[in-house]
């Protein structure tokens, strides 16, 4: 085992030109970097929206005033700006906020409800919900969620836990108003600069995707593949899913490559560069060597669909991994006591085996004058596992470019996207593959109900699901 | 200076002499396996169902054997297919699946018919199949009462409760002045009734707080081609919640059974099949639990419930969702959850206690595993600069 490398955090672009910075909070100075995404054939646009419609339950204790609060903090912002300065002052919109009451916490009555709104065409929905648990593919939440996303509709969830909870909503409020700016198709941030060096080659463009084969969490007979694709400065691009029959493993090669196929298609389509690089995140907990094979198969079947061009495609799976790693000397002491914690820095690499590395990704880092900080509070720091599938992989026409560390510089900064915790600098898991389990729900929800997600041509083209 | 949670493992000699058996009709490696590692004491065994290469070694898919200890009877290749002949006559008698009684006695044909070819092997002592031989030897050296209960797919664990982690800081004299590094023994003198189990008291009869150490034997080559032992030791809660226990002691406490309600449970459906259901009634006159399992009605019979032990363990409370802990909380017990403190810890804290588990490992395991004519040391943690 030895020391690879150390990566740094990469900065973020912002709004104006030359408008770089650390900390994903500079947004309210700065501005958003785009009110459109920076894709074509792309039919969202945050303008379009002209009302934020906040839907809540009737007569449930506590909530109609805790409703109001939320709405004058979006239409006016927090008295300290620095938190927040209001939705529209922030995201550079003009859209107005209202709030409007639903009967019961029922799916059908909550979209109902919406619907009837004269201006539903050009309104998001933001709905208040009881809190649930995550793992529970039945709550209310998903559920929800699915009935809008069926009408082609993205929603932001906000919890009555969090609107009583005073001190978590402060610092809540920016990164909703980010993840709804999200939602209606603008784009937030990227990382400041292409995260991988390819000097020399021209008209090449990096594009990182996240894919997942997860299996009904109730029918384990049926499952989903999905693709998520993002570019080299972490803007988002599209995603595409395909239902598989999880006990017929030709059924998984068959619908994996089609999914595969069109995501190459629609990646050639989007842009003018002719030559592309798929980094490919992969994850699946569940996921044994027969349907890993399945995988490979489809990604080798399609490679010969595309020959005109050239592709090159790079597999790295990711998993959570058991080991712990320690700093002795680390200068990341306690917040109170001083006491020494061995937290190690995040973005350390070791290298365990030929393709196989062991990344941490919660540590300490250094920002900025020498100034030590940490993503993580308390506990043991996480790292993970990333193994290089060769044998999966579409070889480069040319002689190979992209160097191990260039591959794995693309999980280290996925991490840094996290619009959904801003003031985290670096999440434990990649963007590519957080949202697995949502992604995977909402979709098999959604085809329980005949419904392609693909099809859906809003939804497709935003990072719905976060 | 790094430190880690993987063991250094040393090796006695560079090579070792392992038996492979190719795979073909009855000797299927899976199946070979598990009638090795299931009914013989003197072998152990590990499938490789593909042909492995990198750039140290080349390996042939089939079934790979050794010694668990130097044994004069298994000596060369008619040994240990005597050994293996004799795994499968136990497997014949004792084993119940139908499948794997049909399995055995195939190949016992195909044994006494010298069907089954075998090979001697000198391999490197640190060959990439040797991590999955050390994991499957370690199920059979780890004594049954530590080893942890274990699912599909899980690696080897030893539980340990506050009982036997004493009797170990006890007689350990490496370990004995370091009683501090240890927080179960803090936790619990404050929360005796989570540590103790099968007691008369609210939470002793559901639940147990144990250590709970993990052990994967995993091969690296950068730097160094090695063997390691991943050592991961956290703090874990063995919950019994069956159903039927549960209604059992409210009964007794003279709880209503209405509080049941909305709870969630796993129930084993006859497929084998585990859902997620909510308790919808229950109605001790009629004598009947409902659940809600997806969009279809359960109907069990309460008495049933309670007397038949097949039934009672289909059906426990699953404590992950808010229903349920609630429940847990207000009439089994307060602290159910208080556990999850003892793995917050930082990672200074916790090397600090690894090393103390590392010495009761070597004491429960020795400090050396045999495999054919090799021993493999258990040194320390590694620590990289």
């Amino acid at each position: 085992m030895r020391i690879l490398d150390r990566f740094k955090i990469t900065d973020f672009k912002l709004n104006f030109k030359e408008s770089i910075a650390t900390d994903a909070y500079r947004i309210i100075k700065l501005g958003p970097l785009s009110k459109t995404p920076l894709y074509k054939n792309a039919t969202v646009d945050v303008d379009q929206y002209k009302l934020l419609l906040v839907l809540y339950k009737k007569d449930e204790s506590e909530i109609e005033g805790r409703v109001k609060q939320f709405i004058k903090d979006l239409k006016e912002g927090l008295e300290d700006k620095r938190i927040f300065s209001g939705f529209n002052q922030v995201l550079r919109t003009n859209v107005d906020i209202e709030a409007i009451p639903f009967n019961k916490y029922d799916p059908d009555t909550i979209f109902n409800t919406f619907n009837q709104h004269g201006f539903s065409n050009v309104a998001f929905p933001v709905i208040i919900l009881p809190k649930v648990a995550r793992s529970e593919y039945d709550s209310i939440y998903y559920r929800t969620k699915a009935v809008f996303l069926a009408k082609d509709i993205p929603t932001q969830i906000v919890t009555i836990d969090l609107l009583k909870d005073a001190n978590r909503y402060k610092w809540s409020l920016l990164p909703l108003t980010v993840q709804i700016f999200v939602k209606m198709g603008g784009v937030p941030y990227a990382l400041a600069r292409r995260f991988i060096s390819i000097e020399g080659l021209t008209n090449v463009a990096i594009n990182i995707v996240g894919f997942s084969l997860s299996y009904h969490p109730l029918q384990k007979k049926r499952g989903i593949g999905f693709i998520t694709v993002f570019d080299h400065n972490g803007v988002w691009n599209f995603m595409d899913s395909v239902v598989l029959s999880m006990d017929k493993v030709d059924n998984i090669t068959e619908g994996v490559a089609k999914l595969i196929e069109r995501s190459l298609k629609e990646i050639l389509q989007r842009t003018a560069t002719e030559n592309q690089i798929l980094i490919i995140h992969y994850s699946g907990k569940e996921i044994s060597s027969r349907e890993e094979e399945a995988i490979r198969n489809a990604i080798v079947t399609a490679k010969y669909l595309n020959e005109n061009k050239f592709i090159t495609v790079y597999v790295l799976k990711i998993k959570d991994s058991d080991i712990v790693v320690g700093l002795k000397d680390s200068p990341y002491k306690d917040k109170r006591s001083e006491i020494e914690t061995w937290y190690p820095p995040a973005g350390i690499i070791f290298s365990l085996k030929r393709d196989v590395y062991l990344m941490v990704t919660t540590g300490y880092f250094e920002q900025e004058k020498d100034n030590i900080r940490a993503n993580i509070t308390r506990g043991l720091p996480t790292s993970k596992i990333i193994a290089r599938h060769r044998e999966m992989e579409i070889p480069s026409q040319r002689e190979t470019f992209l160097e191990d560390k260039d591959l794995l510089k693309s999980v280290f900064a996925m991490c840094r996207l996290n619009y959904a915790s801003m003031s985290n600098p670096l999440s434990k898991d990649p963007l590519t593959i957080r949202y697995s389990r949502e992604i995977a729900w909402l979709t098999l929800r959604l085809e329980e109900h005949d419904i392609d997600l693909s099809k859906l041509n809003k939804i497709k083209n935003i990072m719905w699901f976060i | 200076m790094y430190i880690t949670n993987l063991v250094r493992i040393e090796p006695n000699t560079e090579d070792i002499t392992l038996y492979w058996i190719p795979s073909s009709g009855t000797a299927n490696p899976p199946h070979l396996t598990r009638i090795i590692n299931g009914f013989s004491m003197n072998l152990v065994a590990s499938a490789l169902t593909y042909d492995y290469e990198d750039h140290l070694e080349s390996l042939k898919a089939g079934t790979y054997i050794a010694c668990l200890a130097r044994n004069e009877k298994i000596k060369d290749e008619s040994g240990v297919l005597e050994e293996i002949k004799e795994a499968t006559k136990r497997c014949i008698e004792i084993e119940k699946s139908k499948q794997m009684d049909y399995i055995c006695k195939n190949l016992l044909n195909d044994f006494e018919n010298s069907r089954i070819k075998i090979e001697k092997k000198q391999l490197f002592s640190t060959s990439y199949i040797i991590p999955r031989l050390l994991n499957n030897a370690l199920s059979k050296i780890i004594p049954g009462d530590l080893l942890c209960e274990k699912h599909l797919g899980e690696v080897n664990a030893i539980c340990l409760d506050i009982v036997k982690l004493n009797e170990y800081y006890q007689k350990l004299s490496s370990i004995k002045d370091r009683r501090e590094m240890e927080p179960l023994f803090n936790f619990c003198e404050n929360y005796p009734t989570l540590c103790l189990g099968d007691q008369e008291n609210e939470c002793s009869q559901f639940f147990k707080v144990l250590k709970y150490i993990t052990l994967r034997f995993q091969q690296v080559t950068e730097n160094h081609v090695g063997i390691y032992l991943i050592f991961y030791s956290r703090y874990s809660r063995k919950s019994n919640l069956y159903l039927g226990n549960v209604i059992d002691y409210m009964i007794k406490k003279s709880i209503p059974l209405d509080h049941l309600i909305k709870v969630r449970v796993n129930y084993v459906t006859k497929d084998g099949y585990t859902k997620l259901c909510e308790i919808v009634s229950i109605d001790k006159g009629a004598d009947l639990l409902t659940l809600k399992c997806d969009d279809d009605n359960v109907n069990i019979n309460l008495n049933s419930l309670l007397s038949n032990i097949q039934l009672q363990q289909k059906i426990s409370i699953n404590p992950t969702y808010h229903s349920s802990r609630e429940f847990i909380e207000t009439y089994l017990c307060k602290d159910f959850d208080k556990h999850k403190e003892l793995n917050i810890r930082y990672p200074k804290k916790y090397f600090e206690t690894l090393k103390n588990d590392l010495e009761i490992l070597k004491s429960i395991i020795g400090d050396k595993i045999y495999l054919s004519n090799a021993y493999y040391k258990l040194r320390t943690l590694l620590e990289v600069e």
